[in-house]
């Protein structure tokens, strides 16, 4: 008790231009009723009046605690940190400051009443409702604070509040800029930045005098651009990451029922701890946010499922995506119902819209959103919504199945079905004696700030996104990745994705995976564990479009019909996007590198028409050049294609591809030894992998193939691959292959399927027309099967004629054919050249790998600093990972 | 010293002139400071000039600068009525306008809810106080009405209610209303004037003094738990549910044609702070006989009853018993009540009183005084006597017109009424003190 009586707490008193009014300030500070000393700081900000030097020293001349400080003109920013570092230098034991604007008045009890709660609840500030005087208006800035509100909202706090000492120990200081003409909204916003929170106090006010005209009021007339200063100087607290964690602490997106449990999660981000709340406190929220939407929060979705249920979705690394996809149904209909499928190979996340009396059958979990269950309770509707846990459903609504892997473990299947839970809910909302008196607004201030149950939507708006990934910054820090794809099946570009996901995790990352424009991906064992999330968006997002044209090459513009709010809800707030071929990603580039991250595009190979005009992703990408701090090529070769665009050196990192699966040691050791051992003279045995299509020779492969058993060599051939099939079964390479006695199989994606080819071949033929760098010649070489390729693309980047693989200049397809039936004839002979070129590819690929190709760019993602506000440990005040220990309450 | 007040640059050489001007020309960059001149004292006359400089500063500045202030201070307060009288003007000329001469208006009203379930609160409002937040702006707020669904028969005692303004502490009127005068349904409080100035919180409170008193009603349960009515103590009825509440603007005084009755105010607070205070059962403890009288009995009669946390005050057939508590009435104290019963069924009539006596006098004296109708020194306090019977509580209120400016002693008085003090075990308990704030406490300067 003895200590609080002591604590001093400094009244500060910036001024300018109020040299008749400084008087009430001052007058109504020293009336201030307190059991703590209190000092006046009073900051003269070049006021030109003399009348202000003669007020204030007769002032400090009666008054022992007014202390004047008087400065050249520096802005209200300026004069009130003159003030601050006035008070850490002169009063160093001050506890707290309270501001106080030189028009403005406290009343008797404010400083006394705000120190108090300041302590008791150890935040940042604390701040109260407004109340002006001459112009009258006033303003109920909601019973619990907000940080998603302040930074995305308004300015919730006039800096008539009592803030810690803390607050500027930490370094935190007002915008000098006078340009800025939200200076004060801007301070907090730098408190929330390092951490701080801030804490209402109904229980006081002080007087806020309101002229007709203010400074408020101008720096409103020019509110956009003030808005866009606040942006950028705090891009940390504008991010994605930033606001969805405020938004999972302060106004939960979604409620989750948990059947049998009596509970309800309540969440944003279902990777982090969830709160929660029983039924009896949700009935009280969900009336509260109907009569105080300020005030009370209640999710604006509700899901019910099992335990179990919620733990296989966690597992799937699909929930934040499963999420976005059931908001937007919810908005689409009525009620969303989802099936779990165990898939082995693949996951996917598919739906259909059905219409009213649609007939389902049992759902894993079901999703509505509360505004529907407010107009249930609303219109009566009970016996409509009721239906949904019946096998006739009234609403209209969606099922959803996502598919994936489920984990060995044995399952429990849950007794009540999450339809019954919900309806529970449902009942208890509409029979609560709350119901009756929730129309009733109890705060008599008029309302100021959003519904807390919208917050959701300004979210949106902020972002620009819609719906918002729901996921937050985690412990760590740890730094974000997304890799785009257009497709997640087995073709090399998306495995090179991977192992950039797979690189990038290993280096730190938090790694997403965006299949965009897909729905499903198969599961590849060798990147499996790659990524920590998995999101699928196909619709609104096309593989190709021509809205634009960029040296004659198509590019996507941004008044293309597609779901920007979707990618943009999506995609924002990653540290380092890895756009991998996603055309429709390119315009969003340059918005989101704005806005903090670091962007970098992945180029695999450049394609041709059927007129042979270049063309493919790396023109639509060079299109956005500008938008992207780095680009990846799969070869030196395209990387001087790239900077002959225009793409500087210094940009671009050349990652050579490496095996899209690796092998063991003991394979390793087996095959090296058979290679060794060779085959005598049995017939050669030649391989030929992918698409049977002209882009990969097919037509020249069968002229070989034919010349050879012309000639007779003894060889055996196998073809694994698939085609696309005409109406003419005659076309089909597949029965030209097997004519010629062709060994021909549909394609395998399994790495050991694969590895069991190459290690039975012992030339893999790669006659393509174009290429980029073709994984397919590392793994051959991983197993020493001898590359035999035409020199295209950047396949004279992986073989070295002669040593580890044999080239073949690219010419006329005649001469070709005639080349590569030339060598195998010669190499059918010649079984000890084949040795030394099988042992030459082995020491090659031993040599390879994507760790080392991917070094530089790795190199460079490190330098990405993670963008997060520092978070403080509530318990001790703390900063998470961080020396300094400011004994204030922190944000979780 | 015309036109240099307060600033003035003294030098007592030419060097220092130069750099003294040299420093004051630098200083012209913050705006606010008037030119100041520079006065050389001339060797000669170097010392008789310092100490005129030395005069200035401190004599006459000070005193200048502590009148100044006290200016500044009025100032302020005449500035702050202004305000308040030029929006009342604007409302009045408003209603004038616009005919609104609705002598009363009900802008709130919350019905009461008969949960059966309820306990009732009349334990709550007499061991505490219900504080009821008012959920509309205090603007024009002349009265307000509170249920009461069932009133004991034959139980003595009132109605603490007062009202003041949540954000500043300031209270605005107290009612003290027997329980006789409260009727079942609602009960209308008049305010002393319709509440003006800045809108803000109103905040009700009720407590209760002497027997079972009127049963409040709540009302239904609501979301918003700062407007739900709160205690200090848990009990279950509150949970999440207002008083039944209705609140009116109009005329101050008028009561809305509905309602049966209407309490005017005991008194008007108008501005001050009200702190309710109970005295804690460990002073009470501490009470001292401090009887005058010739006899002498075999058995105290004055002692604090532990289980009861009540001061035994046994009257005798002569003299004055009386019991002191030293040190508990604490300045800005305007009223003392208690509570007073002879609990035994044979017990003699007597009177009793409570006395109020400055820490310095005697107190002996005193009560010698009153016992031979001498009159009181004007620092100490009597209540005067109150008759009792046995059995039949009854209540004793202590106004002072005056709030006590000190500490003050507390004695519990009490003489016999008749010839008999025969099983007169007359106990006094419930003592509840009502001070008034109005002056700011001392606070030390900072860095003094």
């Amino acid at each position: 008790m003895r200590d609080e009586a002591q604590d001093l707490i400094a009244i500060a008193m910036p001024l300018y231009g109020h040299a008749a009014l400084v008087i009430e300030a001052l007058e109504s500070a020293l009336a201030s009723v307190s059991a703590c000393r209190l000092a006046i700081v009073v900051s003269v900000d070049g006021d030109p009046h003399h009348e202000v030097f003669d007020q204030l020293t007769l002032h400090a001349a009666a008054h022992p605690e007014v202390h004047v400080i008087f400065g050249e003109n520096a802005g209200p920013g300026g004069a009130r940190n003159r003030a601050i570092d006035y008070i850490l230098e002169e009063l160093p034991e001050a506890k707290a400051v309270y501001f106080l604007d030189a028009d403005n008045r406290v009343l008797p009890d404010t400083v006394e009443t705000l120190y108090r709660r300041l302590k008791a609840s150890e935040a940042g500030w604390v701040y109260t409702n407004i109340d002006t005087f001459s112009v009258n208006w006033r303003a109920h800035y909601g019973d619990s604070y907000s940080r998603l509100i302040h930074c995305i909202s308004d300015n919730i706090c006039d800096t008539g509040s009592m803030i810690s000492i803390d607050v500027f120990r930490a370094g935190v200081r007002f915008e000098e800029d006078r340009q800025n003409g939200f200076e004060d909204w801007e301070f907090w916003l730098s408190a929330i930045e390092k951490g701080f929170v801030g804490e209402p106090c109904h229980d006081t006010a002080f007087e806020y005098r309101l002229r007709a005209e203010s400074r408020f009021k101008e720096a409103n007339r020019d509110r956009p651009a003030a808005m866009s200063f606040l942006r950028r100087r705090h891009k940390a607290l504008f991010r994605r990451p930033a606001l969805v964690g405020f938004e999972h602490e302060e106004a939960p997106r979604y409620a989750l029922i948990r059947t049998g449990e009596g509970m309800l999660d309540v969440f944003t981000d279902p990777t982090l701890p969830a709160g929660q709340i029983g039924f009896d406190e949700a009935v009280r929220a969900f009336w509260g946010h109907v009569g105080e939407p300020d005030n009370v929060h209640f999710p604006p979705f509700i899901a019910a499922c099992g335990s179990e249920t919620l733990k296989l979705l966690a597992r799937s690394r699909l929930l934040p995506n499963l999420l976005c996809h059931l908001e937007t149904l919810a908005e689409r209909c009525n009620v969303v119902f989802v099936e779990l499928c165990n898939a082995v190979s693949q996951r996917s996340i598919e739906w259909e819209i059905l219409p009213s009396g649609a007939r389902q059958g049992a759902a894993d979990l079901t999703f509505v959103s509360t505004g529907l269950i407010r107009n249930v309770i609303d219109d009566d509707a009970l016996d409509w919504f009721s239906s949904i846990g019946r096998d006739q459903t009234w609403p209209t609504s969606a099922r959803l199945k996502i598919s994936f892997p489920f984990p060995k473990a044995p399952q429990r299947r849950s007794l009540i079905r999450p339809e019954q839970a919900l309806l529970n809910l449902v009942s208890a909302l509409t029979t609560s004696p709350l119901r009756p008196t929730a129309s009733t607004r109890w705060t008599w201030r008029p309302r100021r700030l959003p519904a807390l149950s919208e917050l959701y939507k300004l979210l949106r708006t902020e972002l620009g996104g819609s719906p918002v990934l729901p996921v937050a910054h985690h412990a760590g820090p740890r730094r974000t990745a997304a890799v785009l794809v257009p497709n997640a099946s087995f073709g090399g570009a998306e495995k090179v994705a991977y192992a950039a996901g797979r690189e990038l995790r290993q280096n730190g990352f938090e790694t997403h995976l965006f299949v965009l424009g897909s729905e499903r991906m198969d599961v590849l064992d060798e990147f499996d564990q790659a990524f920590d999330h998995l999101h699928f968006w196909k619709d609104g997002i096309p593989a190709w479009g021509g809205s634009g044209q960029f040296l004659g090459q198509d590019f996507i513009t941004d008044e293309h019909p597609l779901d920007w709010a979707g990618l943009k809800g999506l995609l924002s707030g990653f540290d380092l996007i890895v756009n991998n071929h996603v055309m429709a990603a390119h315009p969003l580039m340059a918005q989101l590198r704005s806005a903090g991250t670091r962007t970098a595009c992945y180029l695999h190979v450049v394609d041709e028409t059927a007129l042979r005009r270049p063309a493919g992703q790396p023109y639509a990408a060079i299109a956005f050049e500008h938008a992207y701090d780095a680009f990846l090529t799969c070869s030196e070769q395209l990387k001087s294609y790239l900077h002959s665009f225009g793409v500087p050196f210094g940009k671009i990192f050349a990652v050579p591809n490496a095996a899209s699966f690796s092998i063991d040691a003991k394979l390793r050791a087996q095959v090296s030894e058979a290679r060794k051992a060779g085959r005598g003279n049995e017939p050669l045995r030649l391989l030929y992998m992918g698409r049977l299509d002209r882009q990969k020779g097919i037509d020249r492969l069968h002229g070989m193939l034919a010349q050879l058993k012309e000639r007779g060599v003894p060889i055996e051939a196998r073809a694994i691959g698939g085609e696309i099939l005409s109406d003419d079964p005659s076309s089909s390479w597949m029965t030209r292959l097997r004519s010629l006695d062709v060994d021909v199989a549909p394609p395998v994606f399994a790495a050991k399927d694969i590895a069991a080819h190459l290690a039975w071949a012992d030339i893999l033929v790669m006659p393509s027309r174009w290429e980029g760098a073709p994984l397919m010649i590392a793994e051959a070489q991983q197993l020493g099967c001898v590359p035999m390729a035409t020199a295209v693309g950047a396949v004279e980047e992986l073989v070295v004629d002669g040593e580890d693989g044999v080239l073949i200049g690219n010419a006329a397809d005649a001469r070709i054919v005639v080349e590569m039936a030339r060598t195998i004839a010669t190499l059918a002979q010649d079984r000890a050249t084949l040795g030394r070129l099988a042992e030459g590819a082995l020491a090659t690929a031993a040599e390879r790998s994507w760790s080392a190709s991917f070094a530089d760019f790795i190199a460079w993602s490190d330098t990405i600093a993670p963008t997060a506000p520092i978070q403080r440990n509530i318990a001790s005040g703390e900063r998470a990972g961080d020396e300094a220990a400011p004994s204030v309450r922190a944000v979780a | 010293m015309r036109g240099t007040f307060p600033l003035i640059g003294v030098a007592a050489s030419d060097a220092g002139s130069k750099a003294l001007q040299a420093a004051l020309k630098r200083l012209r960059k913050i705006g606010s400071l008037p030119d100041v001149p520079v006065i050389r004292l001339q060797e000669a006359a170097l010392a008789s000039d310092a100490e005129l400089v030395v005069q200035v500063l401190e004599g006459g500045l000070g005193r200048l600068s502590r009148h100044m202030a006290g200016a500044n201070t009025e100032l302020a307060t005449l500035r702050r009525e202004r305000e308040t009288l030029f929006e009342n003007y604007r409302a009045l000329e408003n209603a004038f306008h616009a005919r609104n001469w609705d002598t009363v208006s009900e802008v709130f009203g919350h019905g009461p809810f008969i949960d059966p379930k309820d306990q009732g609160l009349a334990a709550l409002l007499r061991e505490t106080e219900i504080v009821q937040l008012f959920p509309v702006s205090s603007y024009a707020v002349s009265g307000f009405a509170v249920h009461v669904r069932d009133i004991p028969a034959d139980e003595t005692g009132q109605l603490v209610v007062t009202l003041d303004y949540v954000e500043s502490g300031e209270g605005i009127a107290e009612w003290l209303i027997p329980y006789d005068s409260i009727t079942e349904g609602w009960n209308f409080f008049s305010l002393p004037k319709a509440c003006d100035g800045s809108p803000r919180t109103l905040r009700l409170k009720i407590s209760a003094t002497g027997g079972l008193p009127p049963e409040l009603s709540l009302g239904h349960v609501i979301t918003n738990e700062r407007y739900a009515a709160q205690a200090r103590m848990p009990h279950a009825d509150l949970d999440m549910r207002p008083l039944a509440l209705r609140i009116f603007t109009g005329l101050p005084g008028a009561r809305p044609t509905a309602l049966p009755n209407v309490f005017t105010p005991s008194t008007v607070i108008s501005g001050r702070k009200v702190e309710d205070y109970r005295l804690p059962v460990e002073l009470l403890r501490a009470v001292a006989n401090v009887s005058l009288s010739p006899i002498e009995p075999s058995f105290p009669t004055v002692r604090f009853l532990e289980l009861e946390d009540a001061i035994v005050c046994h009257p005798l057939s002569e003299g004055i018993t009386a019991g002191a508590v030293r040190r508990v009435v604490a300045p800005g104290t305007a009223r003392i009540s208690a509570r007073a019963v002879i609990d035994h069924p044979e017990g003699k009539p007597g009177t009793v009183g409570l006395m109020l006596v400055p820490l310095s006098a005697d107190i002996r004296k005193q009560i010698e005084a009153l016992a031979d109708g001498r009159s009181l020194p004007p620092t100490t306090f009597f209540s005067g006597w109150t008759e009792i019977t046995a059995e039949q509580p009854i209540d004793i209120n202590f106004m002072l017109e005056i709030p006590t400016s000190r500490t003050m002693d507390l004695v519990v008085l009490s003489k016999a009424a008749t010839n008999s003090v025969d099983f007169a075990w007359l106990k006094v308990f419930n003592f509840r003190l009502v001070k008034y704030l109005e002056k700011s406490p001392v606070r030390e300067v900072a860095n003094a």
